[in-house]
Parts: C-alpha cells; sequence; structure tokens
C-alpha cells in the first residue's frame, strides 16, 4: 500500500519535472516529433493495405515511384522522368545512386519487379493501378521499359500508388517476416513498431534526397478526438491530424498550436436507384421508383442547402462540390458553379415530374466511416421535408453498410469517393456494369450510359493531356448536370493541427508525412 | 481439493467452449469480411480471389471446425489485415491492460477499504454522509466523461500528465484514475455494509465484552469476516476490468488488448476478435477459479463443505 502511494507521489513529481528538460524536439529518440493520427497503420507491407493512415506510415521508409504534391500535382521521385513512347509502352527514367536502408543498391529490377508485384499479387490492394501492365524491359542501368496490354496514358498518376520494395529480399524473408522490419528507399528507417498504435523511425543518412528537418519521429494512433486535441495543446504532442470540427475554434484560440486545412480529394454523395421500377427497398412495398427521373433527382440536390451543412456541421471545414471531381484532379471543370440550395424550383420539378407531394424515402449511411457521417445523414433528413420528401434516415456501421448497399438493399445513399484519377473514378462509378470486364465495381446505383462509357474509353487512350481533359470534362458534365447520375454534395477538407514551433501545410491526398516538416 | 480443482477446470474449458461457439456464430451472423478488408474498388473476381486466400469461401461448418481446432492447438490464424499470428497481437497487448487493471484495482482498494471502514465504524457521521454522497457521484459519472475531464484538467491546464501513449507509469496514472473512480465508490460501500452486518454478529459483541478496543474489534477480528464476500466482488471486478477497459483504453490511446479487439471487431478481423474473447473467457475462468480456492483459504468452513 505504502509504495503504491510512493509510486504516485513518485510519478506526480516526475510529471511536474518533465516539461523544464526538453532537448530540440525530434533531435533525441526520447523526445521524438510526434504526429498523431486518428488511427494506427495495420500493417508495414507496402502492397497489402490501400488504406490512407497505413500508407502514410509506410511512405516514411518506402518511396513510391512518383508522388503527388500537397496540391494533388504529379511529381518525380524514383522516376525522375517518364515518356509514353509507343501506345502501350512506358519509358521510365530512374533516379541513380538510389540505396535499400540495408546498403545495397536498388536496380532497375527492384522497380520493374515492384510494378508487377503491386499489379499482380492476390493480396495487393494496390493492382487496379497496375493490372494492365504485362511486363518490363531493362533498358539501360536508369532506364526500364514498361509494357501494358492495352493504353494507359494515367500510368504516371498510378505509380504515385506504387512502392518500390526490396523483391529479392522480399522473396528470401517471406512477405510476412519482411513486413516486421521493413526496409525501403525512404527518408526514415524503421525501428519499431506495434501494428494499431505506434512506429517509430529514425532519418536515414543514405537516403537519396535531402536529410529530414527532424531526426527521430513517433507516428501514433490516439482514436479519440479530444484526447488529440489535448495531447497538441498540452505540448506531448506536435502534429494531429483530423481535428474534429467543433475544437477547430479551441486550437485556434489555444496560442499553442494553428489549424492547416485543405479541400480534400474525397467527394461526399447521394446516389439513388437508378434501375428498379418497383420494388426498391427504401421505398414502401409496391411504390413506383421516383428517382428513375432525373428532375426528381436535380430537385433533391435543389433542397440540400450545402453551404449550411459546411457552415453548422463542419464548421467551415468543407467545401461545397461543384462535382464529383475534386480540386486538383484531371476533368475538374474550373468553369462550373455549385447548382445552388433553390427550394421553389425543386418543389417546382417535382411538381412536373408528378410528385406535388413528394414521397417517403429511406436514406442509408455510414455512422463510423466519414467525418460527421451520421451528422450529415441526420441534416439531409431535416432539409428535404421542405420539398415534400419525407426521409428515415438509416445510419449503420460501415461493416453492415457496405454489404447491404453492394447487394442494392438502398434506394437512396450518401457515402464518399476518394480518388486522384477521374477515368478510373468512371470504370468503377459510372460505367454500365459489367461484373466479367470489373466495371461498374461501385456502380451501385446501375447508372449507364454506353455512349458516355465510350467517350471516357477513348479519354482512357487518349495521350494529350489537354484534350482527355476536355473529354473527362465533358463526360462528367452530361452525367451529374443532365442526367443527375449521382449528386455530390461537398468535398471533405484535410485537417491537422501543428504546434506553433513547427511548419507545415495539410496534403490534399490526406496524407502525412514528416519529411515535410520544419522548424519555424 | 484436487477433485475439486479438476471439476472447476472443467467447467472452465465447457465455459471457454461456450463463448466461443456463441461469438463464431454472432460474428458470422453480422457481415462479411471481405466487404471491409477490399478496397471498394475491387472486382468480383479478385474478391473470390481474396476470400479463398483466407479460408473464408469455406462453408461455415468448415471454418467452425478448422476455428475450433486452432483453439485447442493455440493457433487462431492470422489477422486479415497484418497477416501476423493473432493471438500473438492480442498478448502482446495483454501487459498493457494487465498494469492498468492492477494499478486500477489498487487504487479503488486504497481509497475504498479505509472510506467503508471508516463508515462503518461511525455509521451516519458526517463522515459517512460525505462519502456516501460521493459514492453515488462515483458510481453515476460515465468513463468517457471523467475521462476527457481529467486530460482536459491534468494535461492541458496543468501540464502534469500525459494524456495519450504508455511509456511510462505516469501514461497509467489518469487512465487508472478514470477506472478506479467508480470502483472507489463501489469498494466502499460494499465494505461498510459488509462490515456493518459483521459488527452485529455476536463474536464481535464477545469481543466488545472481551474489553478489546474498537479497533482491535473492528480491524483484527470484524474485518477479516467482512471481507469474505468482498473477495467475490474484487475477483469480478478484476475480471471486468480486463474486458471492459475499452472505452478507457481508446481515450487515453493505451495500446491495450481491448481497442485491438474493439478496432478489429468494426473491421471485422474475425481471427483477432476470437482470439481476444478466449483470452478473456479463459482470463475469467481463472479469475473463478482462484476466488474458490481463496475462499476455503479465508474460509474453513467452505473448504469443509466440500
Amino acid at each position: 500500500m505504502r509504495s503504491i502511494a510512493a509510486a504516485i507521489s513518485f510519478t506526480v513529481c516526475v510529471g511536474l519535472a518533465a516539461p523544464g528538460a526538453r532537448a530540440a524536439i525530434g533531435d533525441s529518440p526520447s523526445q521524438p516529433l510526434v504526429i498523431a493520427f486518428n488511427g494506427g497503420a495495420v500493417t508495414l507491407d507496402p502492397i497489402m493495405r490501400a488504406e490512407s493512415t497505413t500508407t502514410a506510415w509506410q511512405q516514411h521508409i518506402f518511396d513510391t515511384i512518383t508522388i503527388e504534391g500537397t496540391h494533388g500535382e504529379l511529381q518525380p521521385r524514383i522516376a525522375v522522368k517518364w515518356q509514353s513512347i509507343n501506345p502501350t509502352t512506358w519509358r521510365l527514367t530512374l533516379r541513380q545512386g538510389v540505396k535499400f536502408q540495408d546498403g545495397t543498391a536498388m536496380t532497375p529490377d527492384d522497380v520493374g519487379e515492384s510494378i508487377l508485384d503491386t499489379g499482380q499479387n492476390p493480396k495487393s490492394q494496390f493492382r487496379e493501378d497496375a493490372n494492365d501492365v504485362t511486363g518490363y524491359k531493362v533498358v539501360s542501368p536508369d532506364t526500364i521499359d514498361v509494357t501494358f496490354s492495352r493504353p494507359d496514358p494515367q500510368f504516371p498518376l498510378h505509380l504515385e500508388a506504387i512502392p518500390v520494395m526490396p523483391e529479392a529480399l522480399i522473396k528470401k524473408e517471406g512477405r510476412e517476416a519482411f513486413a516486421n522490419h521493413p526496409i525501403g528507399t525512404g527518408p526514415y528507417k524503421f525501428v519499431s513498431w506495434l501494428a494499431d498504435d505506434h512506429l517509430d523511425l529514425a532519418a536515414w543518412d543514405g537516403f537519396w534526397g535531402p536529410k529530414p528537418a527532424f531526426t527521430y519521429v513517433h507516428l501514433e494512433s490516439i482514436p479519440n478526438g479530444a484526447t488529440r486535441v489535448a495531447s497538441l495543446l498540452s505540448g506531448q504532442i506536435q502534429v494531429a491530424e483530423k481535428i474534429d470540427p467543433a475544437d477547430l475554434r479551441r486550437v485556434r484560440n489555444s496560442g499553442r498550436a494553428y489549424i492547416t486545412q485543405t479541400p480534400g480529394q474525397r467527394t461526399m454523395y447521394l446516389a439513388m436507384d437508378d434501375w428498379r421500377e418497383t420494388g426498391s427497398p427504401g421505398l414502401a412495398a409496391g411504390r413506383k421508383n421516383p428517382f428513375l427521373d432525373p428532375r426528381v433527382r436535380k430537385a433533391v440536390l435543389l433542397a440540400i442547402n450545402v453551404p449550411a451543412i459546411k457552415n453548422k456541421i463542419f464548421n467551415g471545414a468543407a467545401e461545397v462540390a461543384e462535382q464529383f471531381t475534386p480540386h486538383g484532379v484531371e476533368g475538374f471543370d474550373p468553369a462550373l458553379k455549385p447548382l445552388g440550395y433553390n427550394v421553389a424550383e425543386a418543389k417546382k420539378l417535382l411538381a412536373e415530374a408528378g410528385y406535388p407531394n413528394g414521397f417517403t424515402v429511406r436514406l442509408d449511411g455510414t455512422n463510423d466511416r466519414y467525418l460527421e457521417d451520421s451528422v450529415v445523414e441526420q441534416a439531409i433528413g431535416g432539409l428535404l421535408p421542405a420539398v415534400g420528401i419525407k426521409v428515415q434516415v438509416n445510419s449503420v456501421p460501415k461493416a453492415v453498410f457496405f454489404p447491404m448497399i453492394d447487394k442494392g438493399g438502398f434506394t437512396m445513399y450518401f457515402a464518399g469517393w476518394g480518388s486522384n484519377d477521374a477515368i478510373t473514378t468512371w470504370s468503377a462509378v459510372y460505367h454500365c456494369r459489367d461484373a466479367k470486364a470489373g466495371f461498374g465495381v461501385v456502380n451501385r446505383e446501375h447508372f449507364c450510359d454506353a455512349e458516355a462509357d465510350s467517350m471516357m474509353a477513348q479519354a482512357g487512350s487518349n495521350f494529350d493531356a489537354a484534350a482527355r481533359a476536355k473529354e473527362i470534362e465533358q463526360a462528367y458534365h452530361d452525367a451529374d448536370r443532365v442526367k443527375f447520375a449521382y449528386l455530390p454534395l461537398y468535398y471533405e477538407d484535410v485537417i491537422a493541427g501543428v504546434v506553433n514551433s513547427i511548419a507545415y501545410t495539410s496534403r490534399e491526398d490526406e496524407m502525412i508525412f514528416a519529411w515535410q516538416m520544419t522548424r519555424k | 481439493m484436487a477433485r475439486f480443482v479438476a471439476k472447476r477446470v472443467g467447467q472452465a474449458i465447457f465455459t471457454v467452449w461456450v463463448v466461443a461457439t456463441l461469438v463464431f456464430v454472432l460474428i458470422h451472423a453480422t457481415g462479411n469480411p471481405i466487404a471491409v478488408l477490399a478496397p471498394e474498388t475491387m472486382n468480383a473476381h479478385d474478391r473470390a480471389v481474396l476470400a479463398a486466400s483466407l479460408g473464408l469461401d469455406r462453408p461455415l461448418l468448415v471454418q467452425y471446425w478448422r476455428y475450433l481446432a486452432g483453439v485447442v492447438h493455440g493457433d487462431l490464424g492470422l489477422s486479415y489485415y497484418s497477416a501476423q499470428p493473432a493471438m500473438h497481437l492480442i498478448l502482446e497487448r495483454v501487459p498493457v491492460t494487465a498494469e492498468l487493471v492492477v494499478l486500477a484495482i489498487a487504487i479503488a482498494t486504497v481509497f475504498g477499504l479505509p472510506f467503508g471502514v471508516f463508515s462503518a465504524m461511525w455509521p451516519d457521521g458526517l463522515l459517512d454522509r460525505v462519502l456516501r454522497g460521493v459514492s453515488v457521484l462515483g458510481s453515476s459519472v460515465p468513463t468517457f466523461f471523467l475521462g476527457i475531464l481529467l486530460i482536459f484538467a491534468f494535461s492541458v491546464e496543468l501540464n502534469l500528465l500525459p494524456a495519450s501513449g504508455a511509456g511510462s507509469i505516469q501514461h497509467y496514472v489518469l487512465p487508472a484514475f478514470t477506472l478506479a473512480f467508480f470502483r472507489i465508490a463501489l469498494f466502499t460501500r460494499l465494505t461498510r455494509t459488509s462490515l456493518l452486518d459483521t459488527l452485529s454478529l455476536n463474536y464481535v459483541r464477545t469481543a466488545r465484552a472481551k474489553g478489546l478496543s474498537e479497533p482491535v474489534v473492528v480491524l483484527k477480528h470484524a474485518l477479516r469476516t467482512a471481507m469474505l464476500p468482498l473477495i467475490t466482488v474484487f475477483g469480478l471486478q478484476f475480471g471486468q476490468l480486463f474486458a471492459g477497459a475499452v472505452i478507457t483504453e481508446t481515450i487515453f490511446a493505451l495500446p491495450g488488448m481491448n481497442r485491438l479487439a474493439l478496432e478489429s471487431l468494426y473491421r471485422l478481423d474475425y481471427p483477432v476478435v476470437l482470439s481476444y474473447v478466449i483470452v478473456v473467457a479463459a482470463m475469467f475462468a481463472a479469475i473463478n477459479l482462484i476466488v474458490d480456492l481463496l475462499y476455503g483459504l479465508l474460509d474453513p468452513r467452505v473448504a469443509h463443505a466440500r
């Protein structure tokens, strides 16, 4: 009993003494730069899990072949140049003098094999980024030619997701053993970790690029938003991602930390049953499906006050969506403005479509997947009655929601889509469903426009970037402003809180990299 | 004695089997792990390949049989997400949870026991009334609220203790207090009631009649008897905390086994969830066994009754 009391008083004393005795953050393993995430990486095998936190942690150790800049622009990384030498061949010029963290030199074969592994490994979650790759040829010590079964003008973009792995070592050790002490070519080397909890890193001397400002880095998971903010404001951590909208003001007014936010690449949208005349599960039995009429879809969009959602729910930390394609992505049309909030117009459209008194529909959505998801669903349920559409809101966990909507168990649902490639997005979300060819995997509402599909197929093999962007813009405009295939509502902001002594800007792709942080 | 222990161990194994089966059935009724594991864009063929690589394409009975066989061999398969042995992931996190629970129970005992004794010695006195009031508060404040309150007071405002993580003993102080708060109230009330009951027994009157001082009567004679029902509660609380520190571990970002189990449940990582349940069920069974044995030691009548 006495020893416990002693332990507690000792603890309090040590706690009191600690803050005074700090070395500069990031200079010693006991005072690392600490970045807190909403969750933790589940694996350090760089192709086994396509999820932003896992990827962000891994990319401290592994370089991708190209990389996305802070504002979405394509930048060189391991590949310094890329050139299409014919429609089915990309020539990559590789950076020279790159080494793996075990000291072995990176070879062109490592890059080629990494691309093949990513595209073909049955457990790879990035297969779609390289599944048209048929092989590669080493042309010279710094050049490889990658060959394709069909033209892929967006390949340099897909290389942003493909990590360079020491393929020979992985083959020797086995993937599972390798994932316990990963070796890449990135700025930090692995020190230790606990899955789902933390990853300790140390800057690697042999890195090809500039040495990061912070030598020792500790990435950790703090799942509770209030705790992340408290840890940030108490100086225990230096950067916290995903600050809850309700806490933005607290951080800004603290005098200790600031908020960096940028529109992200995740579009939050509504989808509606586009194929069943009757029998849609979110309507009363025997009711006709009103959403087959584009006027009804347009009316729903007009009846949702997105700026109010942005201001009241997100405290400004979201952007009203003009279109499905987010900012910074090829095919984004800067001239397009949001449709706006217009109850009178919505009522008129509903009357024209034969629903002057509206109807009742269930809205399905998640309650544990997106920022404030269930609150937004409630808000939509509160806004639509103004035009006569009564809504039963059904917010469920993602583990229930996705299997349900994949099987068609919805009439109207609310979800998000994040991608930096409008062509891939089209094949998954808009393309007429074709299970065999792998089209329309996420087209749960069965939208189908064969003409637009062929336009996008043409864009997908067009190596003229400007012309390609125009084709993408056109296809999306027809789908979303004429047929109202999907109703894009807003883009989630990427938000981080950072202590005043560190300079950092949030990235559009939701990644957080310690090597992009500097001392002020 | 040996027969008694054997019977108890048999019961414990049966309990673990029932729990393991229940969890298997419930978890397979709730959702499809591939739907959560696979990226949204993955096509049907690739999903089937993924399912097959995890053995999820087999009939449920086959999966159940494999799972039971795994339980017997202590091998519950690999986590779908990290590809590491699921049981290892859970066991690796047991120490953090154990430290938290032991500290919480210690704090609860250090405060709860004397509070209860004082209350029983002077029932309806000022101290008793104050402690009763506080214990109502203690049993009604929700964990998540208390946790955040402590964080804002001791981490943000006073900057005395860390709000998250598990690097040193300092990290455990706030979460342990959060967990202990309700138990302090519980132990106070239980000690008080049990001790009051004992103090009205004949043998205590005899002790007093012998002219023993009140502290000797209470602490030496009455308290030992009054402890018996408390031991059961201590045991149960120990088990409950072990499996019930989910909210505390999450708020304070402690890498304990409960937080991992919760996160694994969200993403339907069956092997990890099942390993967790096995560990918890085994732990409960073990605690019950220990409590039973302690009872026999402290109260000879119990041992004789067998």
